[in-house]
């Protein structure tokens, strides 16, 4: 059901942008209209923007630079030799005191125009090569999960601060006020391969924090959904008649405390509330998409079904309006067994990603959606086996490896069909047009029109932004 | 003018040298300066790590890591390691490495003497912004004390600009918004009643351990206390309950706020025998149990950089202590000098080498772990067979509601055959008679067995409880700091790294703050004996005037200085200097007691005055004072996300009076120690004994709170990885959707409609408003609320019905709103 409760979307965005959202101190507030003070308003940035929003693909855990993307026939040649690299004191990790090198179980061909080398465990990604830049010189600063993933979305490793899509959202707001600005799915959140800090505002106003849908793995082809978005207990009509007189309560008690701001802002996140819960649960369905596209992304066959299934709500929120979109594919912590396991990581998410890029380009949303794929880093070239010396090469896998891995963008501006950085011959180090963490959230903001530099908040006396004190955006892969 | 002489020289020289030394310059080196370097280090563009290369004096003064090179000296010349890759954390330029014959040109320039015409310095370096020490108001001494009582200062400032003051409050919101600024919990019925005098229900209210509860969490919001460690891992802090429970009793027994700094920062420290100083008593368990305040933090266990750690740890605690007691971030000066305060990189690094000397956390387990510092606390033999003797009764208990347990699960076994019998008895029964005996039969079966379940369930949770109580009593342990056995002196880290050492500083004190008040250290101490000493003195100007500012906050909404956490320059000016300065003397004459404080506080006029004032607002109050800051009529705000849900508890009839103790779930006892994998998952449950506690008692992840209770963390709960007096309060739809749609709220409104479901509809909506909003219904409002309840019974039953009546109440503005 929809209960129109504003006349008009201009109207509604009026209203809407109203309550929304206000610190009780904000010394501001009183002389300026709540319009203008709205966190969520859209909102240009600092230059032109390129891209209108950023679907973020985390691959939790760190894929294989050396099985995806970073084609290295010096180390296929070596395998089984020992390693050159100095063992980094560091890392303590079991199994890989031999650091023997361990090459790629798969083999790579060149594809697309610009004979852009990719693994055969990505079929359908090689066949829109040519519209993904490929950086194979990422490098970060720390090699256990947890911090990683951290620095991934907040910058840091040592604070607590705002995600990358907080920021994104202060920055630009959201073009659809019925919905939060940033959504994430099937976040990890607990254990030491997620946190609600991924996607948390720390310190920026909450309505910019990311909303976490839950999308369960099974049974295949389940809708979304938000806890606390409905009471399924009783009918519609009846909590509209509920809040109405809560509204009324709260309209009398307005009167009566000399229209407190406060109160009128509650009021009016009661009404967007309601809005909310009678249009969102439309938009995590899928029932009125075809067959086709459900095809398209996977969704119903065995491995790629939970990434299908993001990628296609990915694609609703986008054209939904929403700023912000993380998608979220686990398990690519590939300590062991890898040569078993990585093939099903990748058949995850290789069609949804392809089927996605495709989708986007055929209604018109590609050039203006910024994708961003990455791991919080990358694997070492050399074996880790963890059974010492007991299993034989299926059981090995490899170790973390923040010192050089692969990042893929797509869309939103970003020069399709080309490699930019390089690591060593082995696939261990970036040594070639490095690109940071930092630079890549630089590079991010640059897109949506947002000067990393600039993006700043006051906080503990000091200016914080995403990119700290780092950060330069990598020209090279802008188109 | 020696200086003007060595100048002249400098230039005598510079003059000497051929134009030919400078053809190798020309040719090679500014190239490959300009190309390579001048992006990220030249005036023009950007003058990274402070280090300028477009000019000789800029690689003669260097950068945060000191002089570029040395002339002559390749090998020692930061530059040549910067550019060959040698060194992890200096690698130049960054993206990659310049080819080999390019750093062989600089090698051999430098070797040469680096020889470099570019004389005049382009670059420049950033004017310190910060605010002299004497123009800073809150680093002055406080002025003379005035005599003047708190109204006079607010009513003279009113008067100033012509407005007046509200008229006082009516009794029954006053009575409520004492409760709820005391305690935290509406009053009820009887206190609403009272025909008390206020000065009596201030004290009784004072007096009361709700009082406590209310307080010590704004104390936590300054610690970021969590009953978990770890950034990235959610790792159970099993004692941090502890320190809580310090704070909770520290406010209800009124400890002296001197002492309690000197507790939370050295009460580890048996105070060591001086020239007429006899030596200290041991410390007790509550004096190291304080120390929580530096040892609890959302520290990153996790990870190889063990000494950045250790750094970062200090950078909180300094960061800690300067925020809770000061007012001031000096947390700025660990990379630079403060660009805003007069607060020195080498005054950060004198309080650093403090905490440096501190052990916080424990080194390494299995490898990349560490784990918070744990210390025995002191027990008597005596208390010692006592702890013995109760852990034998735990065991006892557990065993027997162990036996009790299986033994119903035995029964459920043996009725589920029966009943299974039955049943197919049933389905081919051989006459009516049979077959009714039979049904009979089946329903006491099933009535036994539900009431064998509960049995089996009541007392799984009683040993599961009762194990928890033992685990929590088999240790007698606290997180709390030590010294070091070898203090010493901490060096300046360049631009916060602690693998770049710059100049050693002595340990002492920000030079410019209270500087009569040093207090000399003594041999062997890290220095927060002293440290303690220096901020928990009368000389210190900030300590006092925070912490009464702090108390002014939470008491009307807003501080006399709103920063109520920077005093520095780029914080706010008191609205009313004198009398911020008055309240700082009076309270150290009082003793340093923030009851009497908050006593002093709630018996003015200006704190009684009603949130209305109409002839204000006509004066145009709104306009001349928008943001209330001369206190024309009482703040409103929105309660805070506990006084929210502990409030709907206790309307509702459900809030348990238990208090203290251990807050952690018991599900994975595996779990509890740092160092191996076991964390909390979501899954993890809340111990059922909590559930309907205060929420202060409840256990607090990092990672955002337990799913069951996650309801407050729609209402601005702080970041408890973030120090913070004062938290934002906003209204976004996520609340809403929570009020009107949440498990908890519900509850809470089930349970407050069957609370009055005896009494007759219009008696029963004057007890929910009275319970809830502490003032009967207006006629017309029982109408309006008889219609309603009308309304609903259309499609929902009695019950229902008036469930989502409650329901309303409790999500009005009213309910939400202390005014």
């Amino acid at each position: 059901m929809n209960v129109s409760l504003f006349n008009s979307r201009r109207q509604f965005l009026k209203q809407a942008s109203c309550g929304i959202g206000y610190t009780a101190l904000a010394a501001a507030l009183q002389q300026q209209s709540f319009a203008a003070k709205s966190p969520l308003k859209p909102r240009s940035g600092h230059h032109p923007a390129k891209a209108k929003r950023v679907i973020f693909m985390f691959m939790q855990g760190g894929p294989s630079q050396m099985e995806s993307f970073d084609y290295k026939p010096r180390l296929n040649a070596d395998h089984g030799k020992p390693s050159p690299f100095e063992r980094e004191l560091k890392i303590e990790q079991p199994g890989v005191a031999q650091m023997r090198l361990f090459g790629s179980g798969w083999d790579f061909a060149q594809h697309g125009q610009a004979g852009t080398w990719v693994s055969e465990l990505f079929p359908h990604m090689a066949n829109c090569i040519d519209d993904i830049a490929v950086l194979n010189g990422m490098h970060t600063d720390n090699l256990a999960h947890a911090p990683a993933s951290l620095q991934l979305h907040t910058g840091f490793t040592n604070l607590v601060q705002p995600s990358m899509g907080a920021w994104t959202v202060y920055g630009l707001g959201t073009e659809n006020q019925n919905l939060p600005g940033y959504i994430t799915i099937a976040h990890p959140t607990s254990g030491d391969v997620g946190s609600p800090q991924h996607y948390g505002s720390a310190y920026l106003p909450a309505i910019t924090q990311g909303t976490n849908l839950d999308l369960p793995v099974n049974p295949q082809g389940t809708a979304a959904s938000l806890r606390n978005l409905q009471d399924t207990s009783i009918a519609a009509k009846v909590q509209r008649d509920q809040l109405d007189f809560v509204r009324r309560m709260n309209q009398r008690h307005l009167v009566a405390s000399e229209n407190d701001a406060q109160m009128e802002g509650m009021i009016q996140s009661f009404e967007l509330a309601f809005r909310m819960q009678t249009e969102a649960p439309d938009l995590f369905r899928f029932d009125n998409e075809s067959e086709a596209t459900k095809k398209l992304y996977g969704i119903g066959e065995f491995h790629p079904d939970h990434f299908g299934r993001q990628c296609l709500l990915a694609r609703r929120f986008a054209e939904a309006g929403v700023r912000f979109i993380e998608v979220n594919s686990r398990g690519w912590d590939h300590h062991g067994s890898i040569r078993k396991a990585l093939p099903r990581n990748a058949a995850a998410v290789d069609k949804p990603i392809a089927g996605l890029i495709k989708d986007l380009k055929a209604r018109g949303l590609f050039e203006e959606t910024l994708i961003v794929w990455t791991g919080e880093f990358g694997r070492t070239p050399y074996e880790q086996d963890l059974q010492n010396g007991k299993g034989n090469l299926n059981t090995y896998g490899r170790g973390h490896n923040p010192f050089g891995f692969t990042t893929l963008m797509a869309g939103g501006g970003i020069k399709g069909g080309i490699v930019h950085g390089q690591t060593d011959d082995y696939g261990y180090r970036a040594v070639k047009d490095k690109v940071h963490l930092h630079d890549l959230h630089a590079t991010i903001l640059h897109q949506l029109g947002l000067n990393h530099e600039r993006l700043t908040y006051r906080h503990a006396g000091r200016d914080f932004r995403l990119t700290d004190v780092y950060g330069e955006v990598v020209k090279s892969v802008l188109a | 003018m020696p200086r003007v002489f060595t100048l002249a020289c400098w230039f005598v020289l510079s003059f000497t040298m051929q134009a030919a030394d400078f053809r190798f310059f020309e040719q090679e080196v500014r190239p490959l300066l300009v190309e390579h370097c001048y992006a990220c280090h030249s005036a023009g563009e950007k003058i990274k790590g402070g280090l300028a290369l477009d000019s000789k004096p800029g690689w003669q003064k260097g950068g945060d890591s000191g002089p570029a090179l040395v002339p002559g000296n390749p090998d020692g010349s930061l530059l040549i390691k910067a550019v060959s890759h040698t060194d992890k954390d200096l690698q130049m330029p960054p993206k990659e490495k310049l080819p080999a014959n390019k750093i062989e040109i600089l090698r051999q320039w430098i070797a040469q003497g680096a020889p470099d015409p570019r004389n005049v310095s382009e670059s420049r370096r950033e004017e310190s912004t910060a605010i002299a020490a004497n123009d800073l108001w809150s680093f002055q001494p406080l002025a003379k004390v005035s005599t003047n009582s708190i109204d006079r200062f607010i009513a003279g400032k009113l008067s100033d600009a012509a407005l007046t003051p509200a008229k006082p409050a009516r009794r029954a919101t006053l009575i409520r918004r004492l409760h709820l600024d005391l305690t935290g919990l509406p009053p009820t019925p009887e206190d609403l009643r009272s025909t008390n005098s206020l000065e009596v229900i201030v004290d009784q209210l004072l007096a009361s351990d709700a009082f406590g509860d209310r307080w010590a969490r704004h104390w936590l919001d300054l610690t970021a206390y969590a009953d978990t460690m770890g950034i990235g891992r959610s790792i159970p802090a099993t004692e941090a309950w502890r320190y809580r429970d310090y704070v909770i009793n520290a406010f209800n027994s009124d400890k002296p706020f001197n002492d309690f700094i000197r507790q939370q920062i050295s009460g580890d420290i048996k105070i060591p025998s001086a020239p007429g100083i006899p030596e200290g008593p041991d410390p007790t368990a509550e004096d190291i149990i304080a120390t929580g305040f530096l040892a609890i933090g959302p520290w990153e266990l996790v990870g190889g950089d063990k000494e950045q750690l250790r750094m970062d740890v200090v950078d909180r605690q300094v960061n800690r202590i300067g925020k809770a007691f000061l007012g001031m971030t000096f947390e700025c000066a660990r990379c630079h000098d403060h660009k805003f305060d007069p607060v020195s990189q080498k005054d950060y690094y004198a309080m650093a080498g403090i905490l440096r000397s501190t052990i916080t956390l424990n080194g390494r387990i299995n490898g990349v772990f560490s784990d918070i510092n744990q210390t025995h606390l002191p027990e008597t033999p005596e208390e010692l067979i006592a702890r013995a003797e109760r852990i034998k009764q735990y065991n006892n208990a557990v065993a027997k509601a162990n036996a009790t347990r299986k033994r119903a699960l035995k029964q459920i076994e043996e009725l589920k055959k029966k009943i299974a019998a039955t049943k197919k008895q049933i389905a081919e029964p051989a006459t009516a008679e049979d077959k009714s005996d039979l049904e009979k039969q089946l329903a006491q079966l099933e009535a036994d067995q539900a009431k064998a379940n509960q049995k089996s369930k009541r007392q799984g949770e009683l040993a599961a409880a009762l194990k928890h109580i033992r685990h929590s009593r088999t240790k007698y342990l606290a997180y709390a700091v030590r010294d070091t056995w070898e203090p010493e002196d901490a060096r300046i880290n360049i631009r916060g790294s602690a693998h770049q050492l710059g100049d050693l500083v002595h340990r002492g004190f920000p030079a410019d703050i209270a500087p009569t008040n040093k207090p000399a250290f003594t041999r062997g101490g890290s220095g927060r004996i002293q440290l303690a000493q220096w901020i928990a003195d009368k000389r210190n100007p900030l300590t006092a005037r925070v912490w009464v500012n702090r108390v002014w906050h939470h008491l009307f909404g807003a501080g006399l200085v709103r920063t109520v956490d920077n005093f520095g320059g780029t914080g706010e000016k008191p609205s009313h200097p004198g009398l911020l300065d008055r309240l700082a003397a009076e309270f150290m004459k009082n003793g340093w007691s923030t009851k009497k404080l908050i006593r002093q506080i709630a018996l003015t006029r200006t704190w009684q005055q009603a949130s209305v004032n109409p002839a204000a607002i006509k004066a145009g109050a709104k306009d001349t004072d928008p943001e209330n800051r001369l206190l024309w009529r009482a703040n409103r705000h929105r309660l805070e996300a506990e006084v929210i849900r502990d409030s709907m508890l206790f309307v509702s009839g459900q809030l348990d009076s238990g208090r203290g103790g251990p807050s952690l779930p018991f599900e994975e006892p595996g779990a509890f120690r740092a160092g191996n994998t076991g964390q909390f998952h979501d899954a993890a449950r809340m111990a059922p004994h909590l559930k309907h506690r205060r929420t202060i008692y409840l256990p607090q992840k990092r990672k955002g709170p337990f799913t069951e209770i996650d309801f407050i963390s729609a209402f601005d709960l702080p970041d408890n990885n973030h120090e913070t007096g004062r938290r934002t309060i906003t209204a976004v739809p996520t609340q809403a959707l929570y009020l009107a749609n949440s498990k908890f709220i519900q509850n809470c409104a089930d349970a407050l409609a069957k609370r009055f479901a005896e009494l007759p509809r219009g008696k029963r909506i004057n007890a929910i408003y009275l319970h809830a909003l502490s003032r009967a219904p207006h006629t017309d409002e029982t109408k309006q609320a008889v219609d309603f309840v009308e309304q609903l019974r259309q499609t929902l039953d009695e019950q229902k019905a008036w469930s989502r009546f409650c329901q309303s109440i409790l999500m009005s503005n009213e309910f939400l709103f202390r005014s």
